[in-house]
């Protein structure tokens, strides 16, 4: 049965997914006259996805992840068949068209488009830019950092947004919500805390997987409780790569020399 | 969740909460003078509804930045209130369902563990546990609509892919009325199927 909402901590409440929430809100809520493109943006890590997935819960968007394969057809059936449209197998597209503008209206829901990087071809960004203007349905855009500037160079799909909204890094709230969500079971001592973050490159995906690496850690050392003095000398991943190493002198293979007679 | 002829709880309350709100607006918008001043007595006038019930639509449009004090009221003076030209608020489109919010998660998920579905799909109105994943995503595999990508091993859940993408209403977990003859072997449901 249905509880009524409730104490414990839990995604919804990351910076990001705010972020987001509040684009597709401005987008949903924008005046008869204006665009209702948006883009949100921001490096690898940093919960875009998460928050795409968050506000298909929250808010009923639907969220399509695209592929680098995708073309205009395909794009147009992807969106079709996630709305429930029964797309027939064959079908040119300007009836592909026509359903998929169809499904979009009577579903009515935002489309947020996730590695919206893979559409940035002349004839596929310009199928959303169609679809868009045809229903009238917000889209946003998801992709890298520079995303917008990429857009540039569709003069008619970069008028059409409304509004760019970057992901941020993590902050020590946001660190605090995913240790809740995500370590169950053991706690992290908040002077470990800190270090976790700067640990992690402030990026939500390494402080998830430094989580783990601290659950692992108090598993095999049988803790409740992870203090800074328990972790000791170790590092956290931020996705560092460790330097080509090379061999010393003495190891190397001596360099034959050609004497010529 | 769906009771009787009529609907009830919260939601149906909510909802029509929300319906006598919008009926208030735009009876209060087409007044004489729409910017004129209301007390709770003229809204229960024009809804036709009691005192205590314009009292909630007005607490509503006053939470929703659409209406907002004009004059305080103070003893038997009763307060008025004016409407403004807040944002319309949007429809409220949340989930209602845990199977819905899990529905909504998948989708938009690649692949995933009960856990991580869980994660993601307790964000909404309703709380959804990682035993209601686990239950909800064995059910799902069972009807057809999951793969799985990851078996369950020691030490980790299994992982799942959502394959069949029928449509954005989420199938739902019931139980069924059938009748089970153990003479023939079979099985007639005969009610609680949706």
């Amino acid at each position: 049965m249905a509880e009524k909402r409730k104490l414990p901590p839990n995604l919804a409440a990351l910076s990001n997914v705010s972020r987001l929430l509040s684009l597709v809100e401005t987008c949903e809520g924008r005046g008869s006259s204006l665009p209702g493109l948006g883009v949100f943006y921001g490096r690898p890590g940093l919960g875009k996805t998460s928050a795409g997935t968050c506000c298909a819960v929250l808010r009923e968007t639907v969220h399509l992840s695209v592929n680098p394969f995708v073309r205009e057809k395909g794009l147009m059936q992807m969106i079709a068949a996630e709305l429930g449209a029964r797309v027939p197998t064959r079908i040119n597209k300007d009836d592909l068209f026509n359903l998929t503008c169809a499904a979009m209206v009577d579903a009515n829901r935002t489309i947020i488009l996730d590695e919206a990087d893979h559409l940035l071809r002349d004839t596929v960004i310009n199928t959303v830019r169609f679809l868009h203007d045809e229903t009238r349905i917000p889209i946003i855009l998801m992709g890298e950092e520079d995303l917008s500037s990429k857009l540039l160079q569709f003069a008619r799909v970069h008028s059409r947004v409304l509004e760019r909204t970057g992901a941020e890094e993590a902050t020590l709230a946001d660190l605090d919500l995913l240790i809740a969500v995500e370590a169950k079971g053991f706690e992290i001592a908040p002077d470990l805390r800190e270090e976790l973050l700067t640990g992690s490159g402030y990026t939500h995906r390494y402080i998830v997987k430094n989580i783990d690496a601290i659950r692992r850690m108090a598993l095999s050392q049988g803790l409740s409780r992870v203090t800074r003095a328990d972790w000791g000398s170790r590092t956290f991943d931020k996705g560092d790569v460790p330097n080509p190493r090379v061999l010393p002198e003495y190891r190397r293979q001596p360099q034959r020399v050609r004497r010529v007679a | 969740m769906t009771g009787g002829a009529t609907p009830h709880g919260p939601k149906a309350h909510a909802d029509a909460l929300l319906a006598e709100v919008e009926a208030a607006c735009a009876r209060l918008a087409t007044r004489e003078d729409p910017a004129k001043p209301f007390s709770v007595l003229d809204l229960a006038d024009l809804l036709q509804a009691p005192r205590a019930r314009a009292y909630d639509v007005i607490r509503r449009l006053v939470a929703t930045g659409r209406a907002e004090v004009a004059e305080a009221g103070h003893g038997a003076t009763p307060g008025r209130w004016r409407l403004t030209q807040g944002p319309k608020p949007q429809r409220a489109r949340k989930p209602a369902t845990a199977a819905e919010q899990m529905w909504a998660a998948m989708r938009a998920m690649k692949s995933f563990s009960p856990t991580s579905l869980a994660t993601h799909a307790d964000v909404g109105e309703v709380e959804v546990t990682v035993e209601a994943a686990r239950r909800y995503c064995r059910a799902l595999l069972a009807a057809g609509y999951l793969r799985v990508v990851q078996r369950a091993d020691r030490g980790h859940e299994a992982v799942y892919r959502l394959q069949q993408r029928s449509g954005l209403k989420a199938p739902v977990l019931r139980r069924v009325q059938a009748v089970i003859d153990a003479n023939t072997g079979t099985t007639t449901v005969v009610g609680g199927a949706a």
